[in-house]
């Protein structure tokens, strides 16, 4: 039976042969909703619809008790930009452009570490690299906040740790290593480090070694080895690595929150403090558009210059 | 000169790869080790690569001690079995990969990259990128890789595997023509014999860990020393006899004279079936036999006899199964095989 297609009807009520069965059109369309519908609804509820209000809500007046006023304005935007009540500072810029630096770095370190890791474990014998892998992957089933408030403890001014650094001289003694920058990115790190080994593992665990060979026969330094033969092949893995460990990092509030201390502010808690103690949703979703467009811009330039760099 | 290895060891483990292995390669020859799969030759051309480390041995190159040399040191390159070509990099930058890494100036390195692309006829293709390539043209990539750094000694791993069988007769000449060409040194790992005697001057019949035998291709194939090389190298029919005077043999077919003196008192003699002649002079007639097989073969016939015998004709005869054939042995096609089954290369008189 050949396939008719349904725009032979010109009319809906106009009934066609259709798979050996004489049917309307709007059936057939009928029947096509009730297939795609699980997965439409899905990607309206859970992204069409907050990305759409978020977008809304960024444009109207936050009302005098914390309500949303239907009202558009711009003044999110520019207290954004630092225009406030009292002129204009840079404190907003000055918590984007640190945060953009905070999930730069620890995306860089997170990757640093991930290839020895990935190597370290793809060495292991099949036995024991189960037990590796699970050890690298306990932190993930407990609370990322139980997690940080470990830290906290490892940190703390009574612990050896602090107390090697002080014996060092590089700590005031007394003093825990937190609230610091180093306390943030230690967390930030050890929240995000599995997201990149894992899949930099698994690149690593199938990479073609008869290449990294090619490339030892043709007189290749070290360097030269991991730039042509193991970071193209782990390429795949790496990508998705960053990815996994930039989105989030952009926008972490609970590993700043307390281990950098309420002056280390970072956009999450700023977002985070608009939507709860400050109660102004409209400014609250003003930087989270802004927070998602720079993550997506970011994003797109690191993936333009990663295909640039292949074709190079 | 070339290549000399000393007592070449490696164990992996409990296993014996490689056994006290010598080896001897003069400038400008194309060597090859034949073997089995196992027998350890892809491990030796590693240890000659610097890809693997001897556990005990020396291997020389030019009168120089390169044993502890590191690959990316040694003026060595290799033409691997996958070709293992950089995928992100075209044609041009492969070629030009091992001159770069060398700090070799660039318009220099495409000069040379672009020269050796012309020798592998890959001109038109410099600037694809392999996965756009046949594998007949990969292959021929992975050459003019391992060429444009004008290595010592170019080693081949089983560069052919991967093509079939009609591209491979091809390549196989070709890969003869750009060794005499260059008069390299070219080592050759294969499995196949039919490989290692289209292009090879040499060749090292490998065992497990040991060279069984080693010499010119020809000196081999029609005098395999033992049982080992002889049946890698498809002589087909073992027959075990005894000896009744200096150079005559008994075997089940009747009484043979051989060429040479005979070593022993009970052994093993091997025939080519292609040696066997079908002879219609009775006086001339070693054994007569029934054909019970017959195996056509389009320009050559196999026939299976009723004794167990193979014998090969050189055109396609009016022959059918059940008929009765006259057998000559020639005296020069009786190959007496040695018990011994390894042989060690004199390599102190190469050098």
């Amino acid at each position: 039976m050949e396939y008719e297609p349904l725009e032979h009807a010109k009319e809906a009520h106009e009934i066609i042969l259709h798979n050996g069965e004489m049917v309307r059109p709007s059936v057939i369309r009928a029947r096509q909703a009730v297939f795609i519908s699980p997965g439409m609804l899905t990607i309206v509820i859970l992204l069409a619809i907050p990305c759409v209000s978020l977008f809304v809500v960024a444009f109207l007046t936050r009302g005098q008790y914390g309500e949303i006023q239907f009202a558009f304005t711009l003044d999110n935007i520019k207290r954004l930009l630092g225009f406030g009540y009292f002129g204009w500072s840079a404190d907003n810029l000055v918590i984007l452009w640190r945060s953009l630096v905070v999930a730069f770095f620890t995306t860089l370190f997170c990757v640093a570490l991930s290839y020895p890791l990935a190597f370290f474990l793809a060495a292991r014998p099949a036995k024991t690299r189960i037990l590796w892998l699970t050890i690298l992957l306990i932190p993930f089933w407990t609370n990322l906040v139980i997690r940080t408030y470990a830290w906290l403890l490892v940190f703390d001014s009574e612990m050896p740790f602090a107390k090697i650094l002080s014996w060092m001289g590089l700590l005031e003694a007394g003093t825990s290593v937190y609230p610091s920058q180093f306390a943030v990115y230690v967390g930030m790190v050890s929240v995000f480090l599995p997201f990149v080994a894992l899949p930099v593992y698994t690149a690593v665990e199938k990479l073609d070694w008869s290449i990294v060979e090619a490339a030892v026969d043709l007189y290749s330094s070290r360097w030269r080895v991991f730039r042509h033969a193991i970071l193209p092949q782990t390429m795949p893995g790496l990508s998705v690595g960053i990815t996994l460990t930039f989105i989030p990092a952009m926008g972490m509030f609970v590993v700043p929150d307390m281990l950098g201390g309420a002056r280390y502010m970072l956009i999450g808690n700023l977002i985070q403090q608009q939507f709860g103690t400050s109660r102004d949703w409209p400014f609250g979703a003003a930087l989270s558009l802004v927070l998602m467009i720079l993550t997506l811009g970011a994003l797109i330039a690191a993936g333009k210059s990663a295909k640039k760099k292949g074709k190079a | 000169m070339g290549l000399t290895a000393y007592a070449v060891c490696k164990n992996y483990g409990e296993t014996r790869a490689l056994y006290d292995v010598d080896l001897a390669v003069d400038k400008g020859e194309f060597f090859t080790l034949l073997g089995p799969s196992g027998c350890g030759k892809t491990t030796l051309l590693r240890i000659i690569a610097g890809l693997e480390m001897a556990d005990n041995g020396r291997i020389i190159i030019n009168g120089k001690d390169y044993t502890k040399v590191p690959a990316n040191k040694r003026p060595v390159n290799t033409v691997f079995q996958s070709y293992a070509m950089f995928p992100h990099l075209t044609v041009l930058e492969n070629v030009c990969f091992g001159l770069i890494s060398r700090k070799i100036r660039k318009s220099e390195a495409i000069d040379k990259a672009r020269k050796t692309l012309d020798l592998v006829q890959l001109s038109d293709f410099e600037d694809r990128k392999p996965h756009q390539l046949s594998g007949g043209q990969r292959q021929r990539v992975a050459l003019a890789r391992a060429l444009a750094n004008e290595p010592e000694i170019l080693l081949l791993d089983e560069p052919m595997s991967a093509l079939d069988a009609k591209l491979r007769v091809q390549v196989q000449i070709e890969l003869r023509q750009i060794q005499q060409r260059l008069e390299k040194t070219f080592i050759m790992v294969t499995h196949d014999q039919q490989e290692a005697l289209t292009v090879s001057d040499r060749m090292a019949v490998m065992g497990v860990g040991q060279v069984a035998q080693f010499g010119s291709v020809r000196e081999v194939y029609d005098n395999p020393r033992n049982r080992f090389v002889a049946d890698f190298l498809q002589t087909q029919n073992f027959i075990s006899v005894e000896r009744i005077g200096p150079c005559v043999v008994s075997t089940p077919y009747g009484d043979w004279e051989l060429k040479e003196q005979i070593p022993w008192e009970e052994g093993t003699v091997t025939v080519r079936p292609e040696k066997l002649r079908i002879s219609s002079d009775l006086s001339e007639c070693d054994f007569k036999a029934h054909v019970n097989t017959v195996i056509y073969r389009g320009c050559y016939q196999q026939f299976i006899l009723s004794n167990g015998l193979l014998m090969e004709t050189e055109t396609v005869l009016p022959v059918k199964e059940g008929d009765e054939l006259m057998v000559h042995v020639p005296k020069d096609a009786v190959i007496i095989l040695h018990e011994e089954t390894f042989q060690r290369m004199d390599v102190r008189t190469v050098r």
